[in-house]
């Protein structure tokens, strides 16, 4: 089981992937629709999430810039990319994303990277 | 005193008339004429004739052929006279009503070696003897220097209205000017025309600065020292009109001294920019048209792509927690087979956008090629197959050779991808098979190919539809429909590489049996 913040400005998405990963044992520790947003929660947070799911293309900042910064912030902090945007893969992984996953994906994909994350930090 | 003006020269027949009137005075000759050899060779053209007083009824316009005595000075080409011709077997060619001649002589007037005409010189008192025949072969060799004087002028002429004209005829602006003094020699009519200056206004004006704008005499002002160095230059300035307007002109200009090694000339050659000028205005708002439709496509293409796979992720995952639900309450097989459908669809959805993307890629971007591994994408590959269709049973058997590093980069699992999926999309049987063969070969040329085989059971693709498979992308026809630009996409990410596909039945002669995709790659050195 896993602490899990997501950042995903489509509401509909954030609601789903929080049921679904809820389903499968994790905790979804809180949900930011925005890069600001998504930063300063990440701030607030008095335990870091053991994963993130990012959105890059986001309001007021995307997902590449508040990744660097939460990297900065915690560099052991684990991101895992969720989005649309298949050109920003290797920039992604380049910052020190841990996994990128292109959207559309399916929830056992992205359970078997959380799982990959999670056992690589044990 | 002789004397013969050269004003005189000019004109052959006032020269000729000079020297005749000269001869016959030094001579004692009464009467004569000067004439010249017709164009046909067979005639006396005579210019001028004086009869000495005496009377002539001869038409003066019968032509005069070359013959008799006359005829014998042309074939001989020297001075000939006869004292007693009146009485001579030259009479009898001699036209009622002649004057009448007692002595004759003709001088021929020689250029090249080639008579051209004649002074003939008749009555003299006392007849023609050899100093006559001395003086007469310097008058005749004084008219051969002035005729041929004043063919050199008309050819001179000739050439120079040539000049004037061909000048005169140009489109381009043609202009001369005195380059210490600016003064304004020569100009042709599209100097005029586009200037709009009259020939005296052109005349009174100093060259260069009062033909162009402030900002082209300083231009030309720098160029000054280089032009005086090398003597020629292309230079862009804006001659100005007589209304005022500035005329965008490419010139080329020469410094050249004149033909006496006085003064130094500049000739100015230009041409009329304005057309050109309004076809790079015309060609600049069209290709940025273009470009903002480029970009605003770009823009709404890569906004639709995001935006579709996000409402392709919210379909695929609202999919999966139905899936869930269901599982918990006993899902029915009908409501399994829909969800089925629903995430086959998403991903095949998915599959199109991202053909599509990386088709537009392939047209946009230079792109650099490093080294693949072959065997590792074909593994990678079969996964995603597999993973991709849980619910497919599959029999998929590779050979490849050792090593097989090609020239490639991220695209190359499309490749397979595409080609894979296919075989199993595409096939009806409950088993789907798959042989995967490969060698390395030798090309002509001595370089490393790797030729790869794909054999599938699918139902295969009939004759006249395998080429078409691999350039449905390069159609842009109405009514297309995007599914099936997988192999469009391969086709190009094969071309990138410098490789090759083709495709052919997997059983000679029976599409339906399968299919075989051939590939080459390039290798790449290990």
């Amino acid at each position: 089981m896993a602490s899990i913040f997501i950042v995903e400005d489509e509401a509909v998405l954030a609601k789903v992937y929080k049921l679904l990963l809820s389903y499968h044992g994790h905790n979804v520790i809180g949900i930011a629709h925005d890069g600001i947003d998504a930063l300063e929660m990440f701030k607030d947070f008095s335990n870091p999430p053991d994963i993130v799911l990012m959105d890059h293309r986001m309001p007021s900042m995307d997902g590449i810039s508040v990744a660097r910064k939460i990297i900065d912030l915690d560099p052991d902090a684990k991101i895992i990319f969720t989005t649309a945007d298949s050109d920003i893969r290797e920039k992604a992984l380049e910052i020190g994303a841990m996994s990128f996953k292109n959207k559309p994906f399916t929830l056992h994909r992205l359970l078997s990277n959380i799982e990959k994350a999670l056992s690589d930090s044990a | 005193m002789v004397s013969i003006c050269e004003e005189t020269c000019k004109n052959f027949a006032e020269a000729a008339r000079q020297i005749f009137e000269a001869a016959k005075t030094l001579t004692g000759a009464t009467s004569g004429y000067v004439a010249l050899l017709s164009e046909d060779g067979y005639r006396n053209e005579v210019l001028f004739l004086d009869s000495g007083g005496l009377p002539c009824s001869v038409d003066p316009d019968l032509p005069m052929p070359i013959r008799g005595l006359r005829g014998e000075a042309y074939k001989k080409g020297c001075v000939i006279y006869d004292n007693n011709f009146s009485k001579s077997k030259w009479m009898q060619y001699m036209p009622s009503g002649h004057v009448t001649l007692e002595s004759v002589l003709f001088a021929p007037i020689i250029i090249d070696q080639e008579v051209e005409g004649l002074i003939g010189l008749a009555n003299k008192d006392g007849g023609f003897g050899e100093e006559d025949k001395s003086i007469m072969a310097a008058f005749a060799n004084a008219a051969s220097i002035a005729l041929m004087n004043s063919k050199l002028l008309d050819t001179t002429k000739e050439q120079k209205d040539f000049i004037e004209h061909a000048i005169n005829a140009l489109h381009d602006i043609f202009f001369v000017f005195e380059f210490n003094t600016g003064q304004t020699l020569w100009w042709n009519r599209a100097f005029k025309d586009i200037t709009g200056f009259d020939d005296d206004t052109i005349r009174s004006m100093h060259a260069p600065d009062d033909f162009l704008t402030q900002e082209s005499i300083e231009h030309l002002a720098q160029t000054e020292e280089a032009f005086r160095k090398h003597g020629k230059i292309t230079i862009d300035i804006d001659l100005i009109t007589e209304t005022g307007d500035a005329i965008p002109i490419e010139c080329n200009a020469s410094l050249k001294e004149d033909l006496r090694g006085e003064n130094l000339n500049v000739f100015f050659i230009g041409r009329d920019l304005r057309e050109l000028r309004e076809k790079e205005k015309s060609l600049k708002e069209s290709e940025n048209r273009y470009r903002r439709a480029y970009q605003r496509a770009n823009f709404f293409k890569d906004l639709l792509m995001h935006d579709i796979n996000n409402i392709l992720q919210g379909i695929l995952s609202s999919a999966e927690f139905i899936e869930i639900l269901a599982t918990k309450h006993q899902i029915t097989s009908k409501m399994e087979h829909s969800l089925d459908s629903i995430k086959s669809q998403v991903l095949r959805a998915s599959k199109l956008i991202d053909n599509i993307r990386k088709l537009m890629l392939l047209n946009q971007d230079e792109r650099e090629l490093g080294k693949m591994n072959l065997e590792n994408v074909i593994n990678r590959s079969i996964r995603l197959l597999e993973h991709n269709h849980p619910d497919r049973e599959m029999v998929i058997t590779k050979d490849l050779p050792d090593h097989p590093i090609v020239r490639g980069d991220e695209l190359i699992i499309d490749v397979f991808d595409n080609i894979l999926n296919n075989a199993v999309i595409h096939n009806n049987n409950e088993m789907v098979v798959i042989d995967i063969t490969g060698k390395e070969i030798i090309t002509q040329e001595g370089n490393i190919m790797f030729r790869i085989h794909i054999s599938d059971n699918g139902v295969g693709i009939r004759d006249g539809q395998k080429e078409a498979i691999f350039n449905r992308s390069d159609s842009f026809e109405k009514n297309r429909k995007g599914m099936g630009f997988g192999l469009s996409l391969v086709s190009k990410i094969m071309d990138l590489y410098g490789g090759a596909i083709k495709v052919k039945n997997k059983i000679a002669g029976d599409y339906t049996k399968g299919t075989t995709f051939i590939l080459d790659f390039p290798g790449s050195d290990a």
